[in-house]
């Protein structure tokens, strides 16, 4: 099969799935969910009152209608307006995700360079103590919750110390970069436990291959069958694994954003659940769902692409 | 090389950080008041708004024809009417003060503010009973100017609401001067343009900003926000350059003149920039304060309560940093609502039982630390019809008569009583609470079940009736007992008011019907408590307390609260050389 039409199939195989989440996404808001109205007029709501938001807001619609408007908005990327807040929603997505990259891209790629590099040693090292007191290290690191470093971090490294601020964020270069540094390290901490075990399995998976015998028996050192050949072939899952995490990253960290007053995107999606903000939390669900179907296709094309041995069919 | 690249990277970055610093520094006022707000602030457009907490922010940029003295009780004064005008025929003439401006802003020609005038009010009135925008405060509106319900529905059908369409009731008599006809006695005028939902706005502002109004305020109180964004992490507002002469009043009560004594008669507001950060994570926000970071946090009723607070009293350590602790009631009753649909409630015995096992006094000190008003009934402390000696017996903590009670209701140790459901909202907090419900029903034998519900899911069960026990809390609107009296009145069963419980009395229906045709006050506070007592007598709920406004404020600064008034933050006061002695020993 040609790459080409692969990648068409592919595509084509998100629709279906894109259908099934949305309407999914329908079910949970417009279906399950109470009326939202009464949360949304206070508590001097009358019932004439929410008839009449419940038709401002086009809840008395036929379900297909629902329906459709959920698709349209989809597509067309146009989620009209907060109820809580009347801002675009597209709008305030645009400026939370911008924030909440701030935190997680830096956050992302050092703790990936971290996990990294970490793993190769503890692969490389396996089964010496090195080795066991890497395992030992990120067992610990993920044993312990996010709650657990927030606080600490905000209470000895911030108050105590008085290295960074307590919370809050600045808009625009370079000023917010004081207000990232703690919340980045927490992140980091959080990430590179669970990271590091993974990128060792992968690694040793690899070094108990054929080829890898085949190496060894031709002579060849250590250090070049790891390098060379080991770390080529373990990088297919690693990078599938990296590429996986992009579409989150806009998403941020909720419990970090909110207990460090960053007003992203993890942080908008906390406030539009407390508000009973349903367009704001399915438009972020639909468009999560979307980054997620693109990225899941890109990751399977790029399989096919860095490594021959997998079937097109 | 990837040593100097290094040594380079880290050069960069240190420098950033020291211009950041340096940057910073550089824009740091002397007198800024930081406070905090708990949540996040929805919007700012006054008819859309439904939270207390937002407006605080609102009532600071714009103001209202009428205000309650911040420092007589409940009393209300002129704040952008010259007087308090005086009714005629169900009618009221009100002169508007003059030279009042808005704030300078964009939606104006030339970006001048202009001057307040007597149609901005009925703008204002108008804007309140949209009903193409939806505005959350009609009730307050709700049949009671001449000509308004009709203006309302007329609106309905257009697709662009006319404001220039008459209305009866409003009168444009001069650019300063209005007149306002009620449809019969109105007795609450006052109180409902004393209210923060009836600020007055420029019609130009919503024109200009359309459906960005609520992040673009213009108003003409004491302060001006030049862009709110919703999602941001603080607010920072700025002295209003065009707010009139208006001093801190020099007739204070003598117990607060020694607080205020630095204040008494300066230009308002006290403090030009104000920063209110919003620091949704009570861990988070004592740490600012305790590092000096902020000057007043509200205390929550969590743990940092009872970290903080030891017999009412602050701890030591706090005390000797010179903090002190604001205390003082708030106007709200919680309490526990029966179902009258459900059959097995009308059985008076089985709800007083219910009351007499519920230990208030405990309840009191696990969740609240003490610091809350055990409640008698409904109307809470500081409101008028609220007796202090009033003891009412179903609300003490008897568990033998309960068992007694229970009996005689036909349940002898709970035996034939359905399993009991007790809605409430979903939160630890809430949970906890009903747990402890749950545990002093289980000594009289009575089971409950506890369901939680999402709070827009709560509130649906209760205006459908779909619950048997629910657990809710009711803020007032205005200081005056009507307010929360109205829970129980059997006209206004829901969904055609607010009688959650379904609770029907003919003498309490009387009562309540007569409040309105009195006007003598004395009479109808008496009154009041006449119904206050119905209510402890045939328990249609379980009064649980009410609660206390407690804030830590540093030593700097003068903290004041009243329950009605939203635009209290221009009278708090830095005093900057404690401040700097502070600081300097931090």
């Amino acid at each position: 099969m040609n790459i080409i039409v692969y990648i068409i199939k592919r595509i084509l195989y998100a629709i279906p799935v894109f259908f099934g989440v949305s309407f999914l996404i329908f079910i949970m808001f417009n279906i399950v969910a109470g009326d939202p109205t009464i949360m949304l007029l206070g508590k001097y709501a009358t019932a004439k009152q929410m008839a009449d938001l419940r038709h401002y807001l086009g809840l008395d619609k036929a379900w297909y209608l629902q329906y459709f408007d959920i698709l349209k908005s989809a597509f067309t990327f146009n989620f009209g307006h907060s109820w809580a807040t009347k801002q675009l929603i597209s709008e305030m997505i645009k400026s939370g995700a911008k924030v909440s990259l701030t935190l997680s891209l830096p956050s992302f790629i050092i703790s990936s360079i971290i996990s990294l590099i970490i793993s190769m040693i503890s692969a490389f090292y396996r089964g010496k103590w090195i080795d066991k007191f890497l395992v030992l290290i990120c067992v610990i690191m993920m044993s312990i919750s996010a709650l657990s470093y927030i606080l600490f971090g905000q209470w000895i490294l911030a108050y105590k110390f008085g290295l960074f601020p307590i919370e809050g964020y600045e808009y625009g270069f370079p000023f917010f970069i004081p207000y990232i540094i703690l919340p980045c390290i927490i992140w980091i901490i959080l990430s590179t436990g669970s990271d590091i075990r993974f990128y060792r399995t992968i690694i040793l998976d690899e070094l108990y291959q054929d080829y890898v015998r085949t190496a060894r028996a031709k002579g060849l050192s250590e250090t070049m069958i790891f390098c060379k050949h080991i770390l080529k072939n373990a990088m297919i899952p690693i990078i599938t694994n990296l590429i996986i995490q992009i579409p989150f990253l806009i998403l941020g960290f909720l419990l970090i954003e909110n207990f460090f007053g960053i007003p992203g995107l993890g942080s908008i999606i906390l406030d539009a659940i407390n508000n009973s903000d349903f367009p704001v939390i399915k438009a972020i669900t639909i468009l999560t769902a979307s980054v997620y179907i693109v990225f899941n296709a890109i990751t399977d094309i790029l399989y096919v692409i860095l490594d021959p041995r997998i079937n097109l069919k | 090389m990837l040593k100097k690249l290094s040594f380079l990277l880290l050069i960069a970055f240190l420098s950033i950080i020291t211009t950041i610093y340096l940057h910073k520094n550089k824009h740091k006022k002397p007198a800024t008041l930081n406070l905090v707000s708990l949540h996040k602030i929805k919007t700012l457009d006054p008819i859309l708004c439904i939270d207390t907490h937002s407006f605080i922010h609102i009532n600071s940029v714009y103001e209202t024809l009428f205000k309650y003295d911040p420092f007589q009780k409940n009393e209300i004064k002129p704040c952008l009417s010259k007087n308090l005008p005086i009714k005629e025929n169900n009618s009221y003439v009100i002169k508007l003060k003059k030279g009042v401006k808005f704030q300078n802003d964009e939606c104006f020609s030339e970006g001048k503010g202009r001057e307040l005038k007597s149609h901005d009010i009925k703008f204002s009135i108008l804007r309140n009973a949209d009903p193409n925008l939806n505005g959350k405060h009609f009730w307050l509106l709700d049949g009671k100017i001449k000509g308004l319900n009709r203006w309302r529905k007329n609106q309905r059908k257009k697709n662009q609401t006319d404001y220039n369409e008459e209305v009866e009731g409003l009168k444009i008599i001069d650019d300063y001067t209005i007149k306002i006809s009620f449809e019969g006695d109105n007795r609450q005028f006052y109180q409902i343009f004393a209210s923060p939902f009836s600020v007055i706005i420029p019609k130009e502002a919503q024109d200009y900003y359309k459906k960005d109004f609520g992040n673009s305020p213009v108003g003409t109180g004491p302060y001006e926000i030049k862009k709110f964004d919703p999602q941001s992490n603080k607010i920072v507002y700025s002295k209003n350059s065009n707010y009139r002469d208006e001093r801190f009043p020099t007739e204070i009560p003598e117990n607060l003149k020694l607080k205020f004594k630095n204040s008494l008669g300066k230009t308002l507001p006290l403090v030009d920039n104000i920063i209110v950060h919003i620091v949704t994570e009570t861990s988070t926000r004592l740490l600012k304060f305790k590092n000096r970071e902020v000057d007043a946090i509200n205390i929550t009723n969590d743990n940092i309560n009872f970290s903080l607070i030891k017999d009412g009293k602050l701890i030591s350590d706090l005390e000797k940093k010179g903090i002190y602790l604001y205390n003082k009631n708030e106007v709200n009753t919680s309490y526990i609502g029966f179902n009258f649909n459900n059959k097995i409630f009308n059985n008076i015995k089985l709800r007083r039982a219910i009351s007499l096992a519920f230990d208030r006094k405990k309840y009191n000190k696990l969740f609240y630390n003490d610091n809350s008003t055990t409640a008698q009934s409904m109307i809470p402390p500081s409101i008028e019809g609220y007796e202090k000696k009033y003891i009412n017996p179903y609300c003490a903590y008897d568990v033998e008569r309960a068992k007694q009670l229970l009996e005689e209701a036909g349940y002898p140790q709970g035996k034939g009583l359905p399993k009991i459901t007790l809605d409430i909202r979903s939160g630890t907090i809430y949970r906890q609470k009903a747990i402890f419900f749950k545990e002093c029903m289980r000594e009289i034998g009575i089971e409950i079940k506890i369901r939680t519900n999402p709070f827009s899911e709560l509130l649906n069960r209760i205006f459908k009736g779909n619950f048997m026990l629910f657990d809710l809390n009711w803020q007032l609107d205005f200081p005056d007992a009507e307010n929360i009296l109205q829970l129980f009145y059997s006209k206004h069963i829901t969904p055609n008011g607010f009688n959650f419980t379904r609770f029907k009395n003919e003498k309490f229906d009387e009562l309540y019907e007569k409040i309105n045709l009195i006007s003598d006050q004395e009479r109808r506070i008496i009154l009041y408590e006449e119904m206050n007592r119905i209510l402890g007598d045939l328990v249609p709920a379980i009064f649980l307390n009410h609660k206390n406004h407690l804030v830590l404020c540093q030593p700097w600064i003068s903290y004041i609260w009243t329950p009605f008034n939203f635009d209290l933050i221009q009278y708090i006061d830095i005093d900057d050389t404690i401040k700097q002695k502070f600081q300097i020993s931090k």
